[in-house]
C-alpha cells in the first residue's frame, strides 16, 4: 500500500515538473514577444527617416516617444538623457533607435536636412521626442 | 495485470505531452500570426523620393536634359545617399536622360520581399523649351541595420 502510493506521488511530481517545464517555456516566450525592443527599435528608427524624409528646413516636431521610452526603460536604459535612445546622425544620414542594452535599430534617410536641439519631454503626460529641422549645410558637421 | 496498468501510464502521459505540445504549438503560432512581418516603409521611401524629383524638375528654370542628366546638382541629391539602395530613372518618351540603380528589380516587386519598393509617375515640364513628358520611377531598398552594423 506504501508502496503504491509513493508511486502515485512519484508520478504526480513527474507531471508537476513537465507542466511547470511548459508553462516556463511559454511564459519565457511571450515575455520576450512582448518586450520585442528590437521590433520598436526597428519602427522608430524607420518613422523617424520617414519624418526627416518629408520634412523641411524649419520644421519643429513633437513625437509621442512613450511606448519607446518605456521598453527602454524596462532594460535598464537611462531615459533622462535622449542621445541614449534617439540618435540623429547627420554626417552619415542616418537615425539610431536604442532601447536595449547592446541593441539598438539604424535606418538611413536621404533628406538634405538634419535634426537639431533634441531634446525628450517627460511625462507630460507621455513622452515625447522634440527637435528642429535644419538645413544639412546649416549644422556643424 | 502490473504491466497493462504500465502501459496505460505510458500513454496517459504521452497524451499529456502531446496536449502541453499542441497549446504551446498554438500560442507560438498565434504570437507569430497576430505581431505580423518587419515594418517595411520603402514603398513610402520611393514615393518622397519621387515627390522631392518632381517638385525639383517642375521648380527649376530653364531646364535642359543636361540638368536632368546633372540630377545630383540640379536636385541637390547625394550619390552617396542612392548607394544606399535608392534607385531612380528619368526617361522622356524618346530617351533616357538619368538612371542609377537596377531599375529592372523594380518589376520583380512582388516575387519577393528582397526586391526594391518602387514608384511610377509622369510630369510634364518644359525641357530644351519643348513642352515634354517625363517618366520618373524611384525606389528603394533601404535596411534597417544593427547600430554595431
Amino acid at each position: 500500500m506504501e508502496k503504491k502510493g509513493s508511486s502515485l506521488l512519484m508520478e504526480n511530481i513527474m507531471y508537476l515538473i513537465i507542466l511547470i517545464f511548459f508553462v516556463s517555456l511559454i511564459m519565457g516566450f511571450l515575455w520576450t514577444r512582448s518586450n520585442s525592443a528590437a521590433l520598436w527599435e526597428d519602427f522608430y528608427a524607420k518613422e523617424l527617416a520617414r519624418v526627416l524624409n518629408s520634412a523641411e528646413a524649419g520644421d519643429s516636431l513633437r513625437l509621442d516617444v512613450h511606448k519607446g521610452t518605456a521598453i527602454a526603460k524596462r532594460n535598464g536604459i537611462d531615459v533622462q538623457e535622449v542621445n541614449n535612445m534617439f540618435l540623429f546622425n547627420a554626417k552619415d544620414k542616418e537615425i539610431c533607435v536604442t532601447l536595449s542594452k547592446g541593441g539598438g535599430r539604424c535606418y538611413p534617410y536621404f533628406n538634405n536636412v538634419a535634426a537639431t536641439n533634441i531634446a525628450i519631454e517627460l511625462g507630460v503626460p507621455t513622452n515625447f521626442l522634440t527637435f528642429k529641422v535644419d538645413g544639412a549645410s546649416e549644422v556643424p558637421q | 495485470m502490473n504491466r497493462r496498468g504500465e502501459v496505460g501510464d505510458q500513454l496517459y502521459l504521452a497524451y499529456f505531452i502531446f496536449i502541453l505540445l499542441m497549446i504551446t504549438g498554438g500560442i507560438v503560432l498565434g504570437s507569430y500570426l497576430t505581431s505580423g512581418k518587419d515594418y517595411d516603409i520603402r514603398s513610402v521611401d520611393a514615393e518622397i523620393l519621387e515627390r522631392k524629383i518632381v517638385s525639383c524638375l517642375s521648380e527649376t528654370e530653364e531646364l535642359t536634359a543636361q540638368k536632368i542628366a546633372d540630377l545630383y546638382s540640379t536636385c541637390a541629391i547625394q550619390e552617396r545617399d542612392l548607394e544606399k539602395g535608392l534607385i531612380i530613372e528619368i526617361n522622356s518618351q524618346t530617351q533616357k536622360l538619368f538612371t542609377y540603380g537596377n531599375v529592372v528589380a523594380c518589376g520583380l516587386a512582388d516575387k519577393s520581399v528582397n526586391y526594391p519598393r518602387c514608384s511610377t509617375t509622369s510630369v510634364q515640364v518644359r525641357v530644351d523649351g519643348v513642352l515634354t513628358d517625363l517618366y520618373i520611377t524611384s525606389g528603394s531598398n533601404l535596411r534597417s541595420e544593427g547600430k554595431n552594423g
